[in-house]
């Protein structure tokens, strides 16, 4: 799918996209961490895939106004970012988890994230303090209010960092893997909250969890090597490895990924031998195929 | 507002209810709630006639003041100075205001200032100047304040935040310095020569923090003033110095102020990193 038709797809019409951006680019020294990037994003999850070291964070802290492109232009809830009154206005209606939160380890889950409502400019006292337990009480963190941040699991500390970002109800949330270092409990608890979060308001999360994607994306954009290979639906990802997933009862050293699975059948991804037995592909299939294919030309 | 009963009397109904929606006002609120302090029979009564509307609003204020952050010895002060509650929370998450540091330089201008009464005055007006780098370097940045990354995408002003850091690590050391200068009374008004140093030095360090970072800006700010003392010790405690430092100290403010925007993101900071606590 073409990177503008899917963005058509998927943000409805008469609605003002979340993110519009246009060429970005950005370099470490010799080395382009992003390399003209073009990408609209509409309301609902947006899960981001691609390999380690492809561009996500870069792009995510870009998006958030972390950092400015070398070249581009972008725009993000109607407002350029790259001019100080746009920032301000955007960073008034974002909510950013970055990939490795800090915390001031001494501080408790409220004084933390009351902090940060602080930094929001979030100045009066009983209203701030309201905010904080609504926040805490979205991630279920009602009865670790008064617990210091040292004392949690890391479970608990990711969503109190969740939390942060959800103070002031942002219209966007930037998520850099959210679920990471999470046990499969703790993934599906905020699979429930960012399905609800992506009801009134445009998510983009980053992660190497395909499962996260396929169950409750809307849409996926996958990048690498600091370009966008694909932006489209969960379901069209997976499509692009129709007919090319196959099983057989040896390793098929011609494909472009062959494991043996549980059932000690082999299953391959690539092109088939004639007479293959196929199988319906997944949405990791159609990822592991564009990053392999890309690796491959 | 009230029935007496057998020798005893309760609150009427209806000042109870007024008490429950907390509408009464006056001697009448006072004597109700000293009366509701001896009197089960009213309590019982004051929990029927309450709506639960309004339980629930004191059992979340309870929550509240149980909820609300504690605030410690630096906070407590500045509290106390006047400065807002909100603003007061950013410092006292400032490293260089913690107790532990503060004892630290505080040991530090002691001992400094012991060298400089048994030694050289120099030693003291030297040092002084550098032990607010300390604090700034420490204060903000990538890698320094573990919020760094949420902080910069806050609507409050990098800049801002940093100043106020700044103004507060500035201030605690000067207090200290001029403690400390009381141990040098020899050398007069000439004891206060470290001030002057600290502001220039300071700001020239949040001149040059967007493009190098705090810690590398102080180290070479730091490195820079131990080459000029070294090199021009006689007429830098001069009044002619003083002036030449203050002027300099001028020069980088204005600087600074037109480089506000370069904190807003971390596109000049060699990279963001930011320190992992799990």
């Amino acid at each position: 799918m073409s990177i503008d038709a899917a963005a058509a797809a998927t943000t409805p019409p008469g609605t003002t996209a979340a993110v519009q951006a246009d060429g970005l680019t950005l370099r470490y020294g010799r080395k382009a961490a992003l390399d003209g990037v073009t990408l609209t994003l509409g309301p609902g999850v947006t899960g981001l895939l691609g390999p380690n070291g492809a561009g996500k964070t870069t792009l995510l802290r870009i998006l958030a106004t972390a950092l400015a492109p070398d070249t581009g232009s972008l725009r993000v809830l109607g407002h350029d970012p790259l001019t100080g009154p746009g920032r301000l206005a955007v960073r008034r209606r974002l909510g950013y988890l970055p990939q490795d939160p800090g915390f001031h380890p001494g501080f408790t889950a409220f004084e933390f994230v009351d902090y940060v409502a602080i930094l929001k400019e979030l100045t009066h006292r009983g209203d701030r303090h309201a905010e904080v337990r609504r926040v805490l009480s979205t991630v279920g963190l009602d009865d670790q209010r008064r617990t210091r941040i040292r004392a949690l699991s890391g479970g608990m500390r990711q969503r109190v960092a969740l939390a942060a970002a959800l103070v002031g109800d942002p219209d966007l949330l930037i998520l850099d893997e959210p679920t990471v270092g999470l046990d499969p409990q703790q993934r599906m608890r905020f699979r429930e909250l960012f399905a609800d979060l992506g009801e009134d308001r445009a998510v983009l999360l980053s992660t190497h969890q395909t499962e996260d994607v396929m169950s409750l994306c809307r849409q996926v954009v996958v990048i690498d090597q600091g370009t966008v290979r694909f932006t489209g639906t969960p379901a069209a990802l997976a499509a692009l490895a129709d007919g090319r997933v196959w099983t057989s009862a040896t390793r098929e050293p011609r494909a472009l990924a062959s494991w043996r699975t549980g059932t000690g059948l082999h299953r391959h991804v690539g092109d088939p031998p004639p007479g293959a037995e196929l199988l319906p592909p997944t949405i990791e299939d159609g990822y592991l195929m564009l990053v392999d294919l890309h690796g491959a030309s | 507002m009230r029935q007496r009963n057998i020798g005893t009397w309760h609150l009427h109904d209806e000042d109870l209810h007024a008490y429950a929606e907390g509408g009464l006002a006056g001697p009448l609120l006072w004597s109700a709630e000293a009366h509701l302090g001896a009197c089960a029979a009213c309590r019982d009564r004051l929990t029927t006639a309450a709506e639960p509307r309004l339980l629930d609003d004191g059992w979340a204020r309870v929550d509240a003041a149980l909820d609300a952050p504690v605030p410690g010895l630096v906070e407590r002060l500045l509290l106390r100075l006047g400065v807002p509650d909100h603003t007061a929370r950013l410092l006292a998450a400032t490293p260089a205001l913690r107790l532990s540091w503060l004892v630290a330089i505080a040991l530090t201008l002691a001992m400094t200032a012991a060298v400089a009464r048994l030694a050289d005055p120099l030693v003291f007006l030297a040092a002084a100047p550098l032990l607010p780098l300390l604090g700034v370097a420490v204060s903000f940045g990538p890698g320094i304040d573990p919020t760094y990354e949420i902080a910069l995408v806050a609507p409050i002003r990098s800049f801002r935040l940093l100043l106020l850091r700044c103004a507060a690590v500035v201030s605690a050391n000067a207090v200290l310095c001029a403690l400390a200068s009381l141990g040098l009374p020899d050398e007069g008004i000439g004891a206060a020569g470290w001030f002057l140093p600290s502001l220039a030095l300071t700001v020239l360090t949040l001149l040059l923090a967007p493009r190098f970072g705090t810690v590398a800006a102080a180290c070479a700010v730091g490195a820079g003033w131990v080459g000029l003392v070294v090199a021009a010790a006689g007429s830098l405690f001069t009044a002619a110095g003083q002036a030449g430092t203050a002027v300099a100290a001028v020069l980088a403010a204005l600087l600074l102020a037109r480089r506000a925007s370069a904190f807003d993101t971390a596109r000049l900071f060699p990279r963001i990193t930011t320190r992992r606590t799990r």
